[in-house]
């Protein structure tokens, strides 16, 4: 049930009432119908045959009437006159018999009509012969055989007439049970209608009024601000949806508001941030206003200060001409020095030869030095020996042992003469090789210093021409310095501009602070307002 | 009674000049392969050859300076079939002494000392220690030195 939607539920009753209705209706169409059908059948069949059946009898009572007038009639012309009447009489009952056989209906109707026409054919040829019988004949043929005839006739008519009455009868009766028939078709119809437009009224209403009034509960709750609660329909219908677009509609309310409170809260911070930095900014703005006008005064030195550089570069440059003058005459000097250097140079090389002279000499003093060693070593070693043989001849040797040690004494001081010489010539000898490598050593001294004088000739050279060069180029520094003196004096007047300019930004930074302070309250209020709204946690 | 004097290192020693045959400039010796420590080869004296001894490598396991100074003293040896001959290599040997052998003293320490070491004598420079050749060989490099000529017969 729950998963049906209103418009099921409001199509469902209507069809089950309008189904309940047909019904009914189609039962009395039905009914009704029979009914009319029976009324047709009295109408065309059963009514028609009665009357027949009626108009028969009648005419068979007048045949027996007229039958019997004649009989007791005298006279001639009455009796033709009522034989008359009798013949035309028959023809009557001949079309009443035509008319009845049209309407009949039933096997027993039939066999009751045939019966009757084949009494009727019977009492008509009996009735002829008796017609034509004088009267007393004719009384008692009545009498006798036309009467039984007639009751018999008249019996079977009775039957026709009891027969189309019982038919009748039914008739009616089947019309009156199907007009009962239908009546309480339409009762029932009409309660089990009424009952279920009832039942599903309420349910509609059931189904309507419960979840609308939920929703108008939720509504209520949210018009107060409440966004924390949701609605949960145990149902599939178009409340469900709606339930499911308020609760969309309550999460989005929730997320915006929430987004608002957390936007309103950064906002304020922001704006307290902003507000701190427009009075920092404002104090900085004072500080370059204050500072501009330093930086003027100062732009005004440097003015003067070019100014001045501008006579000092013209001082510069004479003395600039007056240094590539000097250099000029220190060029030829070094030139002059450079010749002096080589013929120190030659005169090393010479004193060089002397010196490789003398300790070849000296190299010869050494050799000989080296002989007289070698003799006074031999002159030793033979004292030695003469010694130890003088020593052997014991007593005949002590004169020789006597001149061999004073031999060996002679040998030990030329050793030791020659010890002496042999360290002075080996002084000489380190001296002169010191001498030598001092020498070369010098002479590699000069060549380099000879090399340096060129270099420093060179770069003297350059120095003259770059001194020279420097002349135009102190002119291009000199319009450079007027130039800059004019720059500064224009960066003042900028510097004063930028001043004001300073000067009106604090004023419109103090009017962006009032109108900071103005937005904290509107901020304030935002915040206010939305702190009213309570959301899921 | 003379003395020959000569130096090991910087000590002073001294030889009987009574055992000393000759007194000879440094000469280069024939290299013996595989001699016994202290003998550094043969000296050819007169055509026959004399194993040569370097003092300073036996005393002091340093060979003696190839100076002039340097000088090999040759000394007579008394063995068991008569004299052999036997060169020893100082340095400083430039001077006699002449000293009476009762100026020499024992230095009491002799024990454990090799036997060729005699006693000192004392002069303004200090002491000289007397050398006894005859036991500068062991007897088993005796017998070595101077079996050569009864091996050789």
């Amino acid at each position: 049930m729950t998963s049906l939607t209103i418009r099921q539920r409001i199509l469902g009753s209507f069809l089950a009432v309008l189904l309940v209705l047909t019904a009914v209706s189609a039962a009395s169409y039905r009914w009704f119908r029979q009914a009319e059908q029976e009324a047709l059948t009295i109408e065309t069949s059963t009514v028609p045959a009665l009357v027949a059946s009626l108009k028969m009898r009648e005419a068979w009572a007048r045949a027996q009437g007229m039958l019997t007038s004649f009989a007791v009639e005298s006279d001639t012309t009455l009796r033709a006159a009522t034989l008359e009447r009798l013949k035309a009489n028959r023809t009557a009952i001949t079309q009443g018999m035509v008319a009845y056989e049209a309407t009949l209906d039933s096997p027993e109707d039939r066999r009751n009509f045939e019966a009757l026409r084949a009494a009727a054919g019977a009492f008509w040829p009996a009735e002829e012969a008796a017609l034509s019988l004088p009267p007393e004949a004719l009384r008692a043929a009545i009498h006798t055989d036309l009467m039984p005839r007639l009751a018999t006739i008249d019996q079977v008519l009775d039957e026709a007439v009891a027969l189309n009455q019982a038919a009748e009868e039914a008739s009616t009766e089947h019309i009156v049970g199907l007009v009962r028939n239908a009546e309480s078709g339409l009762y029932i119809g009409f309660a089990i209608a009424a009952a279920l437009s009832v039942l599903s009224g309420f349910l509609l209403f059931r189904a309507v009024t419960v979840p609308l009034e939920r929703l108008v509960g939720m509504v209520t709750v949210m018009r107060g601000g409440d966004f924390s609660e949701r609605l949960a329909l145990a149902r599939r219908d178009e409340f469900a949806t709606l339930a499911d677009g308020v609760n969309t509609m309550a999460d989005e309310l929730t997320t915006l508001i929430g987004q608002v409170q957390k936007s309103s809260i950064q906002v304020n911070t922001s704006l307290t941030e902003i507000a701190a930095t427009s009075k920092e900014q404002q104090a900085t703005a004072s500080e370059i206003a204050a500072t501009t006008t330093e930086i003027g005064a100062t732009a005004k030195e440097i003015s003067a200060t070019s100014n001045e550089l501008v006579r000092t570069m013209t001082e510069v440059s004479h003395v600039a001409e007056e240094t590539a003058t000097l250099a000029g005459g220190g060029q030829a000097g070094l030139a002059r020095m450079e010749a002096t250097m080589r013929h120190v140079m030659e005169a090393a090389g010479a004193i060089n030869g002397k010196l490789a002279v003398l300790s070849e000499k000296a190299g010869n003093i050494n050799q000989m030095v080296t002989t007289i060693t070698k003799v006074a070593d031999q002159t030793n070693l033979l004292s030695l020996n003469a010694a130890i043989e003088a020593e052997k001849a014991g007593q005949y040797g002590r004169g020789f042992a006597v001149v061999a040690t004073e031999i060996r004494r002679l040998a030990d001081q030329t050793a030791a003469s020659t010890y002496d010489i042999e360290q002075m010539v080996r002084d000489i000898q380190s001296a002169v090789a010191a001498g030598v490598m001092g020498m070369d050593k010098f002479s590699e001294e000069v060549r380099r210093g000879m090399t340096e004088v060129q270099e420093v000739g060179g770069q003297l050279s350059q120095i003259i021409h770059q001194v020279q060069s420097l002349v135009p180029r102190f002119e291009v520094a000199n319009e450079g310095m007027q130039a800059q003196a004019t720059g500064a004096e224009q960066i003042s007047d900028a510097l004063s501009q930028l001043s004001e300019a300073a000067q009106q930004t604090v004023e419109s930074l103090h009017q962006s602070n009032i109108a900071i302070d103005d937005l904290n309250q509107v901020s304030g209020g935002l915040r206010s307002a939305i702190s009213r709204f309570r959301l899921r946690a | 009674m003379l003395f020959l004097m000569f130096r090991i290192g910087k000590d002073r020693y001294v030889l009987d000049a009574a055992q000393i045959e000759q007194v000879l400039p440094l000469v280069e010796a024939k290299e013996l392969p595989g001699a016994p420590a202290g003998i550094v080869g043969v000296i050819s004296y007169h055509g026959e050859p004399v194993p040569l001894i370097d003092l300073g490598l036996l005393a002091t396991g340093r060979p003696v300076a190839e100076v002039m100074s340097s000088r090999i003293i040759l000394v007579r040896y008394p063995g068991a079939e008569g004299e052999h001959r036997l060169a020893l290599c100082a340095e400083q040997v430039i001077e006699t002494l002449k000293r009476e052998p009762g100026d020499f003293v024992a230095t009491g320490v002799e024990a454990g000392l090799p036997d060729y070491l005699g006693p000192v004598a004392a002069d303004a420079d200090g002491f000289i220690q007397w050398i006894r050749a005859p036991a500068l060989l062991s007897d088993e490099l005796r017998a070595l030195l101077f079996r050569l000529p009864g091996a050789a017969a």
